[in-house]
């Protein structure tokens, strides 16, 4: 495959009118502009679109468009051209790569660590460099996810599926990935965890790091086409896109064709066992954001369904579009502001849907709905895990 | 006569400025006169390439020094119309490798640099090109705009004094005693036709050369034919690419900003103004395109266009070059005439300096040609780029500068003074209202009843913007300019609604003959808003019952 063109956009500017950051701030020139129109002048060389540090890489500019432009893949692509300006290079270093931060800091107890993360002078530090001070930060886990799962029993069975935990159910919530691995084996399913599995690469190309995110991708696909055709989970749709889709598009050059990702919730549902899974009734009043990057995925919500499981439990689908955090974005300083305002419209709904406990796959989404509602916020098969009878 | 200039200069096309320029510094008071508006001709119905000359290092050694030699002139003299991409010349499986040796010899005759380039190095440098080609020779091609061209001399002309009027037809040519008196010019959006008096007058009407001369029964063999060109959407290749065998056709791709055009056709046509393209045509010229550029034909092509060569085929006069020929009517009985025919667009600024030399002679002005080192545009000052950055991306910036040159800061001023005006009008070509208002108010030589507007007065403004020429074809910019003319100039609902369909329809007509792809899709969504949405056919409204 080669490089894709611009050709495909009738600059209908439906991308624009659907990209929640051009809603937010009038310095974005939205989608449009950064994507298929500019990258029209890209041979020329004579400089970047500024606003392109804008796009957050939500995916809703894709999903809106009615003929397939990669308009994301683009503006990453772009960005990875760009160099960020050294001012904010520490701080884009650091959201990008927590996955190499984490490696130094788990020899420290978790709760140690994350008063130093954490504590009002870090966070000075940290907002001095770019961070926002009033951002959410997710706080690390004591133990990471593949450490937990080693303790956990499997049954020894001939169907597998193989696991991919990306760096948030590694490092922030293994309950998410353990949840999994506990609804897997009740179907009779074994949950593989296979070694050397890095950062799909995600936070690193929303920064510009195209190199970094090209190796990660590079060992994940090494790895993965080991086990050419049995299905690769992961309880994060963000990584799920970047493997299904970006990868390909970003670097054609390496895509492996047979890697075969599946929803969790979509394997559970069409699971043969699947009368094995019982629950009992959740009495809290539940509402579930779709992430933007589950929605890019074109494959519906399945989470949705997948919630009918629970007897007599309503889910009320907040469909409020995207949350504003898009990973790392809304961390930064200059765009935290933009962030609350993208996410106000979810805030709202969740706080006039009298929600006691919101679902939602992603793991930045969940940080991001917490801080600004005080809502608790959980994976759906958290919650699943938790109800099984 | 109504008014009396020393010269008066025919054809506004880049032969015509270039002379009037010339003309304005050496302080000789002159007058163009042009049919449409500027750039109409073959001036912008041509492929944009800046002739290293290398093309005709086996054919025409001489035009080939020429080329180089002015090549190298305007690059410094015309930075804002030029892009300085330099070209390959490459040679595949079917074509004669013993051409190569030949074209070699010749570039270096005619003292045009050349440089073998490794295969591998020119797949990296061009990623798009077929992994089949054979050999790569790097010249200094580049590529030009003869809008930009056209629009930077004018300007530089007015600022020496030199006048034009557009929309304004030389229909008659008076003469008294076998000496020029003057001409008729009708305008031909009026119908007005007025009488001006000139010394000399000067036929630089391209293609239409033979024509202007018959009117003053004198024959000129300038034959026209038609080449076609195909703008693709994007841009495929960094620098311009050749076929490294006897010219042919569709044998060159010119990238030009964000677009690439593939060039080009022969064919001998009777009338200059027959532009005619036809899908066959296209069809044929991607499949010989398609040898370089594999993935052609899955490239969008935005529209199909043609021009007329203004191909000098005999008599009137001395031969100066082969390339051209400037013919001194005096010897076919008129005093004070002058024809200029041939030539490319490349070598106008020679052609040009010829002409202006012939008439100062007849005129016994002395002063020599400054074309050669004096640039079209003043260097912009720093300290206005700097502050347009705070409005413009970079490019955008670049852009505009490029577009307006001189005039650029008035762009700015209208920013500066609402910060509203920064947004984007066309956003493919990246013109902010604040552009498309200040070339408003430039444009638009003669008013229809009380307004300053004629029908074109929107293709005016794309000549001098490019509003209209990118991916969506004038989709967008076209009822947003035409909501910008409302504002500025508060025409009526009827002409307005005239001036967007004549300009809608103008995009239309290149798009037809190259309406498949994508550029279908456009097509229909520009179908949905304006003869769906827009009613711009004026459907009456029916009643439902
Ligand atoms: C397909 C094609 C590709 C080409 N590619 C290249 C290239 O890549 N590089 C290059 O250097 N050259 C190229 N050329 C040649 C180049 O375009 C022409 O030589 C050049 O543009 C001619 O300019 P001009 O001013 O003489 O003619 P024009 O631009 O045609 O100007 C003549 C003007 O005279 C006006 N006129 C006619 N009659 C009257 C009248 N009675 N009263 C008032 N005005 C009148 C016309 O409206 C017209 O605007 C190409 C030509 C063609 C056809
Ligand atoms: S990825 Fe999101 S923020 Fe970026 S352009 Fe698309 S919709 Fe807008
Ligand atoms: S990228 Fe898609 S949605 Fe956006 S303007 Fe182009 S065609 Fe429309």
């Amino acid at each position: 495959m080669s490089k894709q063109t611009p050709d495909n956009c009738t600059a209908c500017t439906t991308c624009t009118a659907y990209c929640p950051i051009s809603k937010a701030t009038r310095n974005f020139r939205g989608p449009k502009m950064t994507g298929p129109a500019f990258e029209r002048f890209r041979y020329l060389h004579k400089g970047e679109e500024d606003a392109l540090s804008y796009c957050s890489n939500c995916k809703n500019c894709d999903i809106a468009c009615p003929n397939g432009v990669p308009i994301s893949v683009f503006n990453m692509l772009a960005k990875a051209e760009t160099s960020q300006g050294l001012r904010l290079f520490a701080r884009d270093y650091i959201v990008a790569h927590g996955d190499l931060f984490y490696s130094f800091l788990r020899y420290f107890p978790s709760f140690l660590v994350n008063f130093g993360m954490l504590n009002p002078l870090t966070r000075i530090f940290l907002d001095r460099i770019g961070v926002a001070r009033r951002a959410a930060l997710p706080a690390f886990c004591d133990k990471p996810f593949l450490k937990r799962l080693n303790a956990v029993k499997q049954p020894q069975t001939d169907e597998k599926v193989i696991f991919f935990p990306g760096c948030y159910v590694n490092m922030y919530d293994p309950e998410a990935g353990l949840a999994l691995v506990k609804l897997l084996n009740r179907l009779n399913v074994e949950v593989v965890a296979p070694e050397g599995l890095v950062c799909c690469g995600v936070p690193l190309i929303s920064s510009g790091f195209y190199k970094e995110c090209k190796k990660n991708a590079e060992k994940n696909l090494k790895i993965l086409s080991k086990y050419r055709g049995a299905p690769i989970i992961t309880v994060c749709p963000s990584c799920a896109l970047m493997i299904k889709h970006d990868y390909a598009e970003l670097f054609p050059e390496i895509a492996a064709k047979d890697i075969k990702i599946v929803d969790p919730s979509e394997f559970i549902l069409e699971h043969q066992n699947l009368k094995n899974l019982e629950f009992e009734e959740e009495s809290r009043k539940l509402s579930y954001h779709s992430p933007c990057h589950q929605r890019a995925l074109g494959i519906g919500k399945p989470a949705l369904e997948l919630m009918k499981l629970l007897p007599s439990t309503a889910v009320c689908d907040l469909d409020a579009g995207c949350c504003g955090i898009s990973g790392s974005y809304g961390f930064k300083k200059e765009k935290y502001r933009i962030s609350l305002s993208v996410g106000k419209n979810l805030f709202d709904s969740l706080k006039a849907a009298d929600t006691e406990l919101a679902l939602t796959e992603c793991g930045t989404c969940k940080v991001q709905i917490t801080a600004n509602t005080r809502i608790k916020t959980v994976h759906p098969l958290s919650l699943l895990a938790e109800r099984l009878i | 006569m109504s008014a009396h200039y020393p010269v008066i200069v025919i054809g506004g096309g880049i032969t015509g400025i270039g002379i009037l320029r010339d003309l304005s510094m050496r302080g000789v008071k002159a007058l163009l006169v042009e049919q449409k508006d500027l750039c109409t001709g073959t001036s912008s119905h041509f492929h944009g390439l800046l002739h290293s000359g290398a093309r005709y290092a086996v054919s025409d050694i001489e035009a080939a020094e020429e080329c180089y030699k002015e090549n190298l002139i305007l690059k410094e003299i015309a930075p804002h119309a030029i892009e300085r991409t330099e070209g390959f010349f490459i040679s595949i499986d079917e074509d004669d490798p013993a051409y190569v040796d030949r074209w070699v010899a010749g570039c270096s005759k005619a003292r045009i640099p050349t440089e073998q380039v490794d295969i591998k190095t020119a797949l990296t440098l061009e990623p798009n090109l077929a992994d089949s080609i054979r050999a790569v020779y790097r010249v200094p091609d580049s590529a030009v705009d003869g809008f930009r061209l056209i629009w930077q001399n004018a300007y530089s002309a007015q600022s020496y004094g030199g006048a034009f009027r557009t929309y304004a037809a030389v229909t008659a040519i008076h003469s008294e005693n076998g000496a020029v008196k003057g001409v008729e010019i009708t305008n031909i959006l009026t119908g007005e036709v007025e009488q001006i008096g000139c010394d000399y007058l000067v036929n630089a009407a391209g293609s239409w050369v033979a024509s202007v001369a018959r009117l003053a029964d004198i024959p000129v063999g300038v034959a026209p034919d038609r080449g076609l060109l195909i703008a693709f959407n994007h841009r495929f290749t960094e620098r311009v690419i050749n076929r490294l065998h006897p010219s042919g056709d569709a044998d060159i791709f010119v990238p030009h900003g964000a677009i690439t055009i593939l060039g080009t056709t022969s064919v001998k046509v009777d009338d200059p103004a027959d532009t005619t393209v036809s899908s066959k045509e296209a069809l044929y010229m991607l499949d010989i395109g398609e040898k370089l550029i594999p993935e052609l034909k899955s490239y969008r092509i935005l529209r199909g266009f043609a021009g007329t060569r203004p191909l000098f085929s005999s008599g009137g006069g001395r031969s100066a070059t082969r390339n051209f020929v400037v013919a001194d009517h005096e010897k076919d009985g008129l005093k004070g005439f002058i024809s200029i025919a041939g030539g490319k667009l490349t070598t106008y600024r020679l052609m040009a300096e010829k002409t202006t030399d012939l008439v100062c002679k007849k005129m016994g002005i002395t002063e020599k040609c400054r074309t050669h080192i004096e640039p079209l545009v003043k260097k912009i000052d720093k300290k206005i780029y700097k502050k347009a950055l705070a409005f413009f991306p970079k490019l955008g910036v670049d852009l505009s500068i490029s577009r307006q040159g001189d005039n650029f800061h008035n762009v700015l001023e209208r920013i500066l003074a609402d910060h509203k005006k920064c947004a984007l009008l066309c956003e493919c070509e990246l013109v902010t209202r604040a552009e498309f208002e200040e070339v408003l108010s430039r444009s638009g030589n003669y008013p229809i009843e009380h307004l300053e507007l004629t029908l074109g007065t929107l293709s005016d403004v794309r000549r001098r913007t490019r509003i209209g020429m990118g991916t969506c074809q004038g989709n967008f910019c076209a009822y947003r300019g035409v909501g910008a003319i409302a504002e500025t100039k508060g025409a009526p609902d009827t002409e307005l609604s005239a001036i967007l369909n004549k300009f809608i329809e103008e995009r239309w007509n290149g798009i037809r003959p190259v309406l498949w792809g994508v550029q279908l899709k456009e097509a229909e969504l520009s179908r949905g808003i304006y003869q769906t949405l827009l009613n711009s056919a004026g459907e009456p409204y029916e009643e439902r019952s």
